[in-house]
């Protein structure tokens, strides 16, 4: 691209003109007035009062690719809003093309845009949860935020009388990862597109040195890491159940759950000799399963305590476990109440084929009232634990509950910087990730 | 299923585990497993004692 070489009039400084007759204003890189580009001798328009610079991250007049066209960096501007008193500031950075024409780059909190200028207007598009909405190409944009613009630092050329203290009304509507703008100036209205684009392309499109500024926040259309994953792993769960259920029905069709063993026996505590005792034997038949111990008895407001050992009479190998029953009821001042239960149930695992007794040892209060206890103990072989069902129905929701979870915070986190924010984030919006194309 | 391989993979995971557990009939109840008891429990059972005799009661109620 050919320069025209000129002087500041202001510092003498060297003035680089890369838009040709598009530039209608350039700022000295020196002393960073503003100067009517169309002006034959480039008449001071505006001088800059305040000597705070801002530096570009992207120098101008580097040049680099984007969209396979080469672009030159002529102009950075820096644009500021007020919420709640607090400035919010972006930089904008002017791209020309000779043949292509301009394209800007926008950055807030290391979050880029590739911005380009819309030559129709959106139509609007009703509003959608309670977001005024318009449309492009197919496409809704719903509304994100309005706010007053202003222009707080320009530097290079721009094709338009750019100044500092410039304002305009910017509101945004988001579909992301697209962007729509429109700046209002007077009676001007410009729309414009753009597109959330990684710093690190940035990075690579113009070759620059080092790596960009992290990301910070959430940013306006910020594509989200969980698009489309919410709904995927919930028909990914679907149909994981859908085994699951497939397996419920497998073994409870297929298991034997084959009562070996019944007996109903009685306990008296203070009676003196030997509490233990042997049952029958029985065969346990089948594969290596389990086996369900149920015990019902007719405690009132009393406990027992059952040692167990299931012998296996040919190996002579015990399964010794304990159990305990209690059950208690009264009244008092909050009403009837009761606790604990007459019976119990468990499954002894894993045990193999064979021909086993039981030992049951009782034990209860020598002190209580009850003279005796009744006990039923039932023995089923190969009985289906559902619990296990209902467990891996819990951890395979566990996933889909967390991503779902994840989608929607990244989506509050979005609009917490909106004017929609909900209720409960009104108070973070004073919060560092908010800003404007 | 396929857009989510590790979901998938973990899911058939558990699937699996919980089939081989309803399979070998595994169960969170605590055994101990005691080899060679006496032929003589048979008719004396007394002559074995429990690993959980004597254990802490719960004496319940409200």
């Amino acid at each position: 691209m050919a320069i025209v070489g000129l002087k500041c009039p202001n510092c003498g400084a060297g003035i680089e003109l890369r838009g040709f007759e598009h530039t209608q204003s350039v700022v000295c890189i020196q002393c960073l007035a503003v100067l009517d580009a169309k002006d034959p001798n480039l008449q001071v328009i505006q001088q800059f009062a305040e000597r705070q610079r801002v530096q570009p991250l992207i120098p101008l007049g580097t040049r680099g690719k984007l969209h396979g066209d080469p672009y030159e960096v002529i102009g950075f501007q820096e644009r500021t809003i007020l919420v709640d008193g607090m400035p919010y500031s972006w930089h904008e950075y002017l791209l020309f093309n000779p043949f292509k024409g301009f394209r800007y780059l926008t950055q807030y909190n290391g979050h880029w845009n590739d911005v380009k200028t819309l030559r129709e207007t959106p139509p609007p598009a009703g509003s959608k949860s309670g977001k005024p909405a318009v449309s492009h190409l197919g496409e809704t944009y719903l509304h994100f935020q309005s706010a007053e613009a202003s222009t707080t630092f320009v530097m290079g050329e721009f094709p338009w009388q750019v100044r500092v203290g410039e304002g305009a009304r910017v509101v945004d509507y988001i579909a992301p990862p697209r962007m729509l703008s429109v700046e209002t100036t007077g009676s001007e209205q410009t729309w414009s597109m753009g597109e959330y684009i990684e710093g690190a392309r940035v990075w690579e499109a113009f070759q620059l040195r080092g790596s960009p500024p992290p990301a910070a926040g959430t940013f306006a259309n910020q594509p989200s890491p969980y698009t489309g994953k919410p709904g995927t792993i919930w028909r990914a769960f679907l149909g994981l159940v859908f085994v699951l259920v497939a397996l419920a029905w497998i073994f409870t069709l297929w298991s034997r759950e084959e009562e070996v063993f019944r007996q109903r026996y009685t306990y008296a505590p203070g009676r003196p000799g030997e509490a233990s005792f042997v049952t029958r034997t029985f065969d346990l038949g089948g594969r290596t399963s389990n086996v369900e111990l149920s015990i019902r008895t007719d405690l009132s407001n009393n406990w027992a305590y059952f040692n167990f050992a299931l012998i296996n009479e040919q190996t002579g190998q015990a399964l010794d476990f304990a159990r305990e029953v209690s059950y208690y009821f009264g009244r008092d001042g909050d009403g009837a109440w009761n606790e604990g239960s007459k019976g119990d149930r468990v499954l002894i695992p894993s045990v193999p084929a064979g021909r086993y007794y039981l030992r049951v040892e009782p034990e209860m209060n020598p002190q209580t009232q009850a003279r005796s206890m009744s006990y039923d103990l039932q023995l089923r072989r190969d009985v289906p634990a559902y619990s296990y069902f209902l467990i891996v129905a819990l951890l395979l929701v566990v996933p889909p509950a967390a991503v779902s979870l994840r989608a929607a915070g990244f989506e509050k986190a979005r609009w917490a910087e909106s004017d929609h924010a909900p209720a409960s984030a009104d108070d973070s919006d004073s919060d560092s990730d908010d800003g404007d194309d | 299923m396929i857009q989510n391989p590790f979901y998938l993979t973990y899911g058939l995971l558990l699937l699996g585990l919980l089939g081989v557990a309803e399979y070998r009939g595994w169960s969170p109840l605590s055994v101990s497993e005691v080899k060679n008891v006496p032929k003589s429990v048979r008719e004396n059972p007394g002559v074995y004692r429990s690993h959980y005799r004597g254990f802490p009661r719960f004496f319940g109620g409200k």
